[in-house]
């Protein structure tokens, strides 16, 4: 497999050999991610440009140095999450509240740094003690506290609550103090 | 947090959960509107639901700083990224012209592939079927095993018809028998079945199926051969349903002309 790098300067070469190699390899896994999300197979090809795009844009204007998961792994995240963007979109646009029209570029850039907005948050979240993560996640997922008890075996509702406050307070504080959040908070 | 936004904690969790009265959420809403340091607050909860929640997107709880839109819009506007999004555009169409089997992901395709194959094993089915109606016809057709005419040798025009015949001469055998029909009010069945397979071989069918009739409406014991050759007719035209029709009359009776025949070819037309 060609590493991370043969990819990356690939992308920024606008080098057509090597986003020949990058659809060959990954753009099949969003397609199929697309298709069974409600999506065409003219969604995936838009969104998997975009996500090309994207990478280029990050590491030109942003503070992306190089990515440190596998490529891979990468272009599926962020071939999810435009996708989930996009679906969110058309849902609201259906729901009467159409927002105003924005050039492609803008609508880009707005997907750009949701998209590092969405790694910062996921990235305090995974530095959470397992303990906090598990209820965490049952709270976000609006489990009751009555089957939070049961299912991590608290002591009681109030163990559960005050453990869900503690531990929401230490990802909001470490998003917080991320400077990253700052940047990125209007 | 300061206190005063971590008094309104509950009721932001409460909300977001789903657990407040219809009454209780318009309230809540009210505050936020009128309160700007508690809806900063809602915001990065209402963030966190999302960032769980695989249905929705964050667009909705997260505005980021206009400059730096602005400034990430313009990269997408410049030079290099028109050149990267043009290479993009060329490295799509040609993985995709490479990548044949890709079509079989696109809907379109494969339900237009799939009309194509339904009709292309339609078309195969029926020449197959006809061939093996053919090829019955063929194995069927074994015409040496005719009565012999030169037993009445005492009509000449009849061992002719029969030597042209057998010399698969066809044209001219039914030209002879029709000849020799022409002054005779009745005819010997097996007559007819020269001049019927004479003109089943000249493909004429309508004709083959007359004289058939003929045979299966005279009172002699070689009447349900007619039968036997009418089947036969049908088969070569691959009129599968006439042949199994005529095939079932035979079958009423043991007694009927090539019975066993008929048994076996019912199974394979079958």
């Amino acid at each position: 497999m060609k590493d991370n790098e043969y990819f990356i300067e690939g992308i920024l070469q606008s080098d057509e050999k090597v986003i020949m190699d990058i659809y060959t390899s990954f753009f099949p896994k969003c397609l199929k991610f697309v298709m069974h999300n409600k999506g065409q197979r003219v969604d995936a090809e838009d969104i998997f440009q975009k996500v090309l795009m994207q990478i280029s844009a990050r590491i030109r204007c942003r503070e992306l140095k190089t990515i440190n998961s596998t490529f891979e792994a990468y272009m599926f995240t962020a071939c999810k999450n435009l996708w989930r963007r996009e679906l969110n979109k058309r849902k609201r646009v259906t729901n009467i509240e159409v927002k105003e029209l924005v050039s492609e570029e803008s609508d880009m850039a707005y997907a750009l740094l949701e998209q590092e907005r969405w790694e910062l948050f996921k990235e305090k979240l995974e530095k959470l003690s397992d303990n906090c993560k598990q209820v965490l996640m049952l709270f976000l997922k609006k489990v009751s506290y009555a089957d939070i008890v049961v299912q991590l075996s608290y002591s009681s509702e109030t163990v559960a609550r005050q453990r869900v406050f503690k531990c929401k307070a230490k990802l909001i504080k470490s998003v917080k103090s991320d400077e990253r959040f700052e940047n990125l908070m209007s | 947090m300061d206190a005063n936004q971590e008094k309104y904690h509950d009721q932001i969790d409460a909300y977001l959960r789903d657990e407040l009265s219809t009454e209780d959420r318009a309230l809540f809403e009210q505050l936020l509107e009128k309160n700007p340091e508690v809806l900063k607050e809602f915001k990065i909860h209402q963030e966190l639901f999302v960032h769980i929640d695989e249905s929705s997107w964050i667009d909705d709880s997260f505005t980021p700083e206009i400059e730096e839109v602005k400034e990430v819009e313009n990269y997408f506007r410049s030079i290099e990224a028109k050149k990267l999004k043009d290479t993009i555009v060329k490295a799509q169409a040609n993985y995709q012209k490479k990548n044949n089997t890709s079509f079989l992901n696109n809907r379109l395709f494969l339900s237009v592939l799939a009309a194509a194959s339904i009709a292309i094993f339609v078309v195969l089915y029926t020449m197959n079927s006809n061939n093996a109606d053919q090829d019955l016809y063929a194995a069927y057709s074994q015409w040496q095993d005719l009565p012999s005419l030169t037993s009445r040798s005492d009509e000449s025009q009849l061992a002719e018809g029969q030597r042209l015949f057998e010399q698969k001469k066809y044209d001219e055998s039914y030209m002879l028998f029709k000849e020799y029909k022409k002054d005779k009010n009745k005819l010997l069945p097996s007559v007819l079945i020269y001049l019927g397979v004479s003109a089943l071989e000249l493909d004429q069918y309508t004709e083959a199926i007359s004289y058939f009739d003929q045979i299966i409406s005279s009172d002699t014991i070689d009447q349900s051969k007619g039968y036997w050759y009418k089947a036969l007719v049908y088969l070569k035209q691959g009129k599968k349903d006439d042949v199994i029709k005529v095939l079932e009359i035979i079958l009423k009776d043991r007694q009927n002309y090539n019975f066993d025949k008929a048994q076996a070819l019912l199974k394979k037309v079958q």
